[in-house]
Formats: C-alpha cells, sequence, structure tokens
C-alpha cells in the first residue's frame, strides 16, 4: 500500500522536547480561552448555558489526551526505524505502553 | 467543541422554525456519527489488535502510523467544521442586521475554516513525515488551539463588546425609580448610564461583588471617625443628630432594610460607595471651611424643601432602602437630576437662612435619600434630586 510508508527514523526525547513543551503550551491557552469564557459567563450572567458546560466538559478530554501525548512523546511509539538499534527491554516495554496510549489519545481528541 | 457551537445554535433557536430544529439535530447526528467513525478507523485499523503495541518485529504500517485514523479524522473535521459555518449563514442573512454586523457575524463564524485549513495541512504534513509521532503530537495541537477559539471567539467577543445575555441587573421599578420625575424618557437617560458603565467600580458592583466585609469594616469606621470630628468642631448639635440617626434609628426601626444595611457582611456595595461621597462632602463643608465650598453649600440648603423640618434622623433608613437598590437606582437619579438641571429651574423657596452652620449642614445629607423612600410631590423630588447633582457637575 503506497499510503503507509517506512516508518521515520528513531529519535530521541530529546528531539521531542519542544514539541512536547508547544503541546503543554497549547493546552494551556485552550485552558485559559475555555475558562475566560466559562468564567466570563458566569460573571455575566451568574448563570451557565448548556454550551459553557459542554466547553468546561471539554477541559477534561483535552488533559486526559495532553498527558498522553506527554507519555508518549517522552517513550516513542513503535512508529520508528528499529532495525540495527538496540534498545532495552524497558524501552520496548516503554515503546509498547506508549503505542498503546496513542490510540486513547487519538479518540480523545476525537472527542475534544 | 464543536458541540458547544452546536449548542450555542440551539439557544439561538428558541422562536425558530422547524426546519432549523431538524437540521440540529441532523449536524448533531452528524457529529456523534464521525466521532464513531474516527474511534472505529482508530482501533479497527491494525487486525490482530495487539499488533498496535507490537514493537520489535514491525507490525506493519498500518499498525504503525494509524493513517486510516488520520484521514478519517480530518475528513470528518473538515465535513462538520464546514456544516458548522454554512449552517448559520442563511439565518443570519434572514436576520434584521445591518450589512456591517452580518460580515461581522459571519466572519466570526469563519473562524472554524482555519481550523479546516490547518486540518488540511497537517494530514499531507504529517505523511511527509512518515507519520512521525512528534509532528501528529505538534499539528494536533495546533488545531486544538484554533478550535478552541474558534468555538470561544463568539462568546468572548459579546463579552467584550458588552453584549450578550447579562444577568438580571436592578429592579427599576423601585420606589426610588417610582417617585422620580420619568418624563425625561429612558432614551434621554441611556447615555449617562452608559458613561458610567464603564467604570471599574461600577462593572464589580454589577457583577455582584462588594468589597469584602473586611475591608468595609476597615473603611466605615474610619469614615466616621472622618466625619465626626466635623459636627464636633463646629457644632455638637449636629453631631447628636447625626448620631442619633445613625446609631438608635435603625435599631428602632421594625424595616427590615435597615437591619440588613447595618450587617457588613451584606455586599451592598452602594453604601460604601455613598458613604466616602458623603464624607468629602463634609469635609469640604466644615473642615476646610472652603469659601467656595461654603457657598455650594449654602445654596444647596437654600434650594433643598427639606431643611426647614431639619428632620434628618427618620430619613437615614430611608437612605438605606433608597441606595441599597443599587447602582441602577443611584445612576438613575443622577441622570435625572442632570435632566433636571436642562430644565428651568423652579422658583426655590428661601426658607433658610444660610448663615447658620447647623441647618446648613443636615440638610444636605438628607436630600438624597428622601426621594427613595418617601414618595414626595414631584417638585420636591426635583429640587432634591438636584443637588446632588450639582455638587456632581462642579466635580
Amino acid at each position: 500500500m503506497s499510503l503507509y510508508s517506512d516508518p521515520p527514523r528513531l529519535e530521541s526525547f530529546r528531539d521531542d522536547k519542544p514539541t512536547l513543551l508547544v503541546c503543554w503550551w497549547i493546552t494551556i491557552f485552550c485552558t485559559v480561552i475555555i475558562l475566560l469564557r466559562v468564567g466570563g459567563r458566569f460573571v455575566r450572567s451568574e448563570r451557565l448555558f448548556v454550551e459553557d458546560r459542554v466547553a468546561a466538559l471539554a477541559l477534561i478530554p483535552l488533559y486526559l489526551r495532553m498527558g498522553c501525548v506527554h507519555v508518549i512523546l517522552i517513550y516513542g511509539t513503535n512508529n520508528a526505524q528499529l532495525d540495527g538499534v538496540h534498545l532495552s527491554e524497558e524501552d520496548l516495554h516503554r515503546k509498547a505502553i506508549a503505542s498503546g496510549l496513542v490510540l486513547f489519545s487519538r479518540i480523545l481528541y476525537a472527542a475534544t | 467543541m464543536k458541540n458547544t457551537i452546536l449548542e450555542f445554535f440551539r439557544r439561538l433557536n428558541v422562536t425558530w422554525e422547524r426546519s432549523y430544529e431538524i437540521t440540529l439535530q441532523f449536524i448533531r447526528g452528524t457529529l456523534l456519527a464521525t466521532f464513531i467513525a474516527v474511534v472505529i478507523s482508530d482501533l479497527a485499523e491494525c487486525q490482530p489488535f495487539s499488533h498496535y503495541w507490537q514493537v520489535l518485529p514491525d507490525p506493519g504500517g498500518k499498525c504503525r502510523q494509524g493513517y486510516a485514523q488520520l484521514l478519517t479524522l480530518a475528513t470528518c473535521n473538515v465535513l462538520t467544521d464546514l456544516l458548522l459555518v454554512i449552517f448559520p449563514i442563511p439565518i443570519i442573512l434572514r436576520s434584521g442586521l445591518t450589512v456591517k454586523r452580518k460580515t461581522e457575524l459571519i466572519l466570526l463564524f469563519s473562524l472554524s475554516l482555519i481550523v479546516v485549513a490547518t486540518t488540511l495541512y497537517r494530514v499531507p504534513q504529517i505523511i511527509k513525515d512518515h507519520g512521525s509521532q512528534r509532528s501528529r503530537s505538534l499539528y494536533a495541537s495546533v488545531e486544538l488551539l484554533f478550535a478552541t477559539t474558534a468555538a470561544n471567539a463568539l462568546v468572548l467577543g459579546s463579552f467584550v463588546r458588552d453584549r450578550g445575555v447579562k444577568k438580571m441587573k436592578f429592579k427599576y421599578d423601585s420606589i426610588a425609580g417610582g417617585s422620580m420625575d420619568r418624563s425625561s424618557g429612558s432614551e434621554s437617560r441611556r447615555p449617562t448610564l452608559n458613561k458610567h458603565w464603564g467604570s471599574l467600580e461600577d462593572l464589580a458592583r454589577d457583577t455582584g461583588f462588594g468589597i469584602g466585609p473586611a475591608l468595609r469594616e476597615v473603611e466605615s469606621p474610619s469614615n466616621r471617625r472622618f466625619f465626626m470630628p466635623t459636627p464636633v468642631s463646629t457644632m455638637p448639635e449636629g453631631m447628636n443628630s447625626w448620631r442619633f440617626s445613625g446609631q438608635t434609628q435603625p435599631s428602632a426601626a421594625q424595616s427590615h432594610d435597615s437591619l440588613v444595611a447595618r450587617d457588613p457582611t451584606q455586599p451592598s456595595r452602594s453604601d460604601s460607595i455613598i458613604t466616602p461621597r458623603r464624607v468629602t462632602f463634609f469635609d469640604v463643608g466644615g473642615l476646610l471651611a472652603d469659601p467656595n465650598a461654603v457657598r455650594r453649600d449654602s445654596h444647596i440648603s437654600n434650594s433643598d424643601p427639606l431643611s426647614p423640618n431639619s428632620v434628618p434622623s427618620p430619613a437615614v433608613p430611608a437612605s438605606a432602602t433608597g441606595f441599597r437598590r443599587g447602582s441602577a437606582a443611584l445612576i438613575q437619579d443622577i441622570s435625572g437630576l442632570f435632566n433636571n438641571s436642562l430644565t428651568p429651574k423652579p422658583s426655590i423657596p428661601k426658607l433658610k437662612d444660610a448663615s447658620d452652620p447647623s441647618q446648613r449642614r443636615r440638610p444636605s445629607r438628607a436630600p438624597s435619600y428622601a426621594p427613595s423612600t418617601y414618595p414626595t410631590p414631584a417638585e420636591d423630588s426635583e429640587l432634591e434630586l438636584r443637588d446632588p447633582g450639582g455638587l456632581l457637575s462642579e466635580d
């Protein structure tokens, strides 16, 4: 299948660090926006509409996802070129966990 | 996020036609369907499920890269975002807004198009990157940020423009409002109201916050200390009367409001607003003995019809009821004053000798309260109301 390509080369966590940082920043920005919205609505009308509750609820998958992404980026996934690279058993285990978390985070992303 | 926008639409449609409702249901169904589709594509792409986390023997691209989920998600996102952008447009166009406002609204709703653009951009990027998790997380986060912004821009924009649903403000059909001369009409009053609304104090008051009880308690004794010496230094009479009104009268009064007014925990911001104004007024009149201020003072006592009565004590609890009704009543009063000052003044009865300081001082406190509880005749209230107005304008 032409769509699927070779895995990208293995990268250490060091390379992923900026990504992780940006992800966290964006998450915090989103939180601020949502809190502003909900807080502002509450201050102005002293009651929350359904949409505000939904927006506030969106924080939950947002943060769950961010937690997943954090672990994923630290551990790395199985989508990497592993030929000729010696990985310890623990690394493998970690990558397995992270790959599983990828699934979860994708679902959470859709939910957000 | 999209559900948020959708719920916003749902709130809009209270009185609208049925097709709107049907469309809404349709979009909601679409959203749910896309979510399910994404989950399925996420979980079903790689057939032996455990291969998702199989690392060493390469499980193959299907299990590694999850493109199916990516593509499904992207397609669905683009689809639903476009739906959400297109859906309100006919409603906006049909509404009776100005063209400028319409374009504004459509642009606001079109913020979702940024999300669409991001999605369309990130898919080829990720595929080019061999689906590396790094770029995937990064772009997903960026998209999330845009989506959040787009979903909340409407509401936040309404906050910024000071529109949208607000809580019920203060009751306008209060006694103070009723006793006021309403001939000026709300149209002419509105500018004043808006002018006053901007201040931070008003903002704080309208949100229902008062200053903290601790703060207020600190403030009010100092206030009292501040203006008690004034009567003492000039005339003990006035002080006695003030004391009487402040301490014994509320306890004797049966009215619930006066009791509440003395409760420090009650968040009645207006009390603390009024007090400093009173204090400065006293200060100017008595302590500093500024000739200007004295003249102003005497003018007020002259124009005040209540001064012959010189019964401030019953008027004080009235102040509590009147002004605790909130900023709206206060502002209405003030605006009414401004309006009245434009009209030719009725003949002011020269009832009191202005040289007597004791009589000069007390009525100056009284006038602001009297209109609130005692529905005086229209002319009376007009006269009383003009006094603080004159003060304010000179400030």
